[in-house]
């Protein structure tokens, strides 16, 4: 986690009733929303893009927020979902517009997900849809639990678990046809 | 979170979380700078709280808005007369406090229209009557002497305009005491209509006023044709009656039932009936005459069969048309000396509100700003009921069309996210 230096005043603004300003809570979740957006679209860049537009919606809705309701990383994930399918909906009209063979084949040979990851797996991981890579993020990346994670998600519990097993499941079986 | 979930996929997940991927510093630039934008408080303002804002300032606005009204409306008791008060009472009840100076005006109509149609355009006119501060001051218009058509007429018509908060009654009281009414010419055969508006205090004072009328005019040998009486628990009262009384008292009678109250209107109507009389007794000379003719041509012997047929034929229209006339010129004798007159006995609220406020003298103000301020908060209700009215079945469409919308969208970013 970065520090957070040069601190706009307007972002050290504590909602009376509420302890944690706003740049802490920025400085706490970026990270964990680039992480998330980046498995959801896998595209390092876009996933900048939403990241801003996540935190700067947050942050006008920031006197909204009830922490009683969730925790503010659950919260930032779902404005962050929302603002990736507006742009999962965007791509969709682009995509229909433009013939984009040759982003998919540039996606696929380059590592976007995270350092450090084995090239069998971020393979596989581009393989998987963004909805699996999504509660994969979700619940194994940021550690959300069921609840928040199915929230975040706008499905049931049990559609959460149900999807999360299937996409560790086809993970591995990716991962080792990879192999193969 | 449970681990069993992730029962079986421990190496995975694993290689998963040793993965690292930290969001750039220049996105955390980028974050923090976007953070420092002025915040748009409206934008950001809950609809919850946007709707504590807005009513109270909108209510704020429309009794602010009543209480103007009512403060220009209500005035000093001393001002001159306001706009309501020019309202003729003409034709219909008065709406308002008597003005203070009646406004009283005389026109002498020209001729109207004889008996048998043709318009008295030859026969003499009646002075206009100027419109005058203290009354009448036009002369009446005098019946039309020897006009060759015979027919004229005078159309007085006094319009009583009011005012909020003045009521001289001296000068309703002299114009309802006879002073300046209407001369209905006595020496000619004229039938005379009279409509009279007079405003009584109360209830009781219309009862009085109704059974005073019917005694008034049997005392002056006429009769009541037909009397409408209604009456509502809020205070206001109606009635309605038909007099009939003998032309030579008509004016008598317009004086005393304007006296019963205060009159808020008069209108007289004569209409010449001499030419419509001659009229009909030259017709009825001319029947008699041809009548003997043939009377005395079927009694000489000299007609044939056909002839004396046909003037039998005659002689019966002939009989039948003197029979017609004869019963016409008694109508019109009985028409010409009998004046009908409509009047109208009715309370008034305001007129009541009035006397109210002269007994309490400067606190009357005061509940004329209070009463005028409740009426234009009661327009104002029947606006927003209108528009809400109008305005619910558009809003209601609107909310489907959102809802429809909302559902659509969620439906998208399922499919999104799955098959994206």
């Amino acid at each position: 986690m970065k520090p957070v230096n040069a601190m706009p005043a307007a972002l050290t603004v504590t909602r009376p009733g509420r302890a944690q300003p706003f740049a802490d809570v920025v400085a706490e979740n970026l990270d964990a929303v680039y992480r998330y957006l980046v498995y959801l679209t896998g595209d390092r860049v876009a996933a900048e893009d939403l990241a801003s537009e996540t935190f700067e919606k947050a942050y006008r809705g920031w006197r909204k927020f009830d922490p009683h309701r969730g925790a503010p990383r659950t919260w930032l994930c779902r404005i962050a979902h929302s603002v990736a399918v507006d742009w999962f909906r965007a791509e969709a009209r682009r995509t229909r517009r433009e013939d984009t063979y040759m982003r998919d084949t540039e996606m696929i040979h380059e590592s976007v997900f995270a350092d450090g990851l084995s090239p069998e797996l971020d393979q596989a991981l581009h393989r998987l849809t963004p909805a699996e890579r999504e509660v994969v993020a979700l619940r194994v990346l940021l550690e959300l639990d069921g609840p928040s994670a199915a929230r975040v998600l706008g499905i049931s519990q049990t559609a959460c678990s149900t999807r999360l097993s299937r996409a560790l499941t086809r993970l591995e079986e990716e991962v080792g046809d990879v192999r193969e | 979170m449970s681990a069993s979930e992730f029962e079986g996929h421990e190496a995975v997940v694993a290689q998963l979380r040793a993965g690292t991927l930290d969001a750039p510093a220049h996105l955390h630039r980028r974050v923090l700078a976007g953070g420092s934008v002025k915040r748009r408080r409206w934008a950001d303002m809950s609809g919850r709280r946007r709707l504590f804002l807005v009513v109270p300032i909108a209510a704020s606005l429309a009794v602010g808005a009543a209480l103007v009204n009512a403060a220009v409306s209500s005035g000093p008791s001393s001002s001159p007369r306001s706009e309501a008060g020019k309202r003729s009472v003409f034709g219909q009840f008065p709406t308002g406090p008597p003005g203070p100076v009646g406004g009283l005006g005389v026109a002498g109509a020209t001729g109207p229209q004889g008996a048998t149609g043709s318009t008295g355009a030859t026969g003499p006119q009646g002075p206009t009557g100027a419109a005058g501060l203290n009354g009448p001051t036009g002369a009446t218009g005098p019946t039309g002497a020897q006009g060759p058509t015979g027919a004229t007429g005078i159309h007085a018509n006094y319009d009583v305009a009011t005012a909020a908060g003045h009521t001289p009654l001296r000068a309703i009281k002299g114009f309802a005491a006879g002073k300046d009414a209407v001369s209905i010419p006595a020496n000619r055969l004229v039938h005379a209509d009279a409509k009279l508006e007079v405003i009584v205090a109360s209830h009781k004072a219309l009862t009085d006023a109704t059974n005073n009328a019917s005694h008034i005019v049997t005392k002056l040998g006429g009769y009541a044709q037909s009397i409408q009486y209604q009456a509502t628990r809020s205070g206001y009262g109606i009635a309605y009656l038909d007099l009939r009384v003998p032309l030579r008292k008509a004016e008598v009678g317009i004086e005393r039932l304007g006296a019963l109250g205060r009159l808020a209107s008069q209108q007289v109507t004569t209409q010449d009936l001499e030419r419509t009389f001659s009229q009909q007794t030259n017709s009825i000379d001319s029947l008699q005459r041809r009548i003997v003719i043939y009377k005395q041509a079927l009694e000489s012997g000299t007609l044939s069969n056909s002839e004396r047929i046909a003037t039998q034929i005659r002689l019966a229209d002939a009989e039948h048309q003197i029979k017609g006339t004869r019963k016409a010129r008694s109508q019109t004798v009985i028409s010409g000396r009998t004046a009908d007159i409509a009047l109208t006995l009715t309370t008034s609220r305001q007129h009541a509100a009035t006397v109210v406020e002269r007994k309490s003298g400067d606190s009357g103000r005061f509940g004329r700003f209070l009463h005028n301020a409740g009426s234009f908060l009661a327009v104002e209700g029947l606006i927003l009921l209108y528009i809400l009215i109008i305005v619910g079945p558009i809003v209601l469409v609107g909310a489907l069309a959102w809802w429809v919308m909302r559902e659509r969208r969620r439906r998208e970013e399922r499919l999104l996210a799955a098959n994206a």
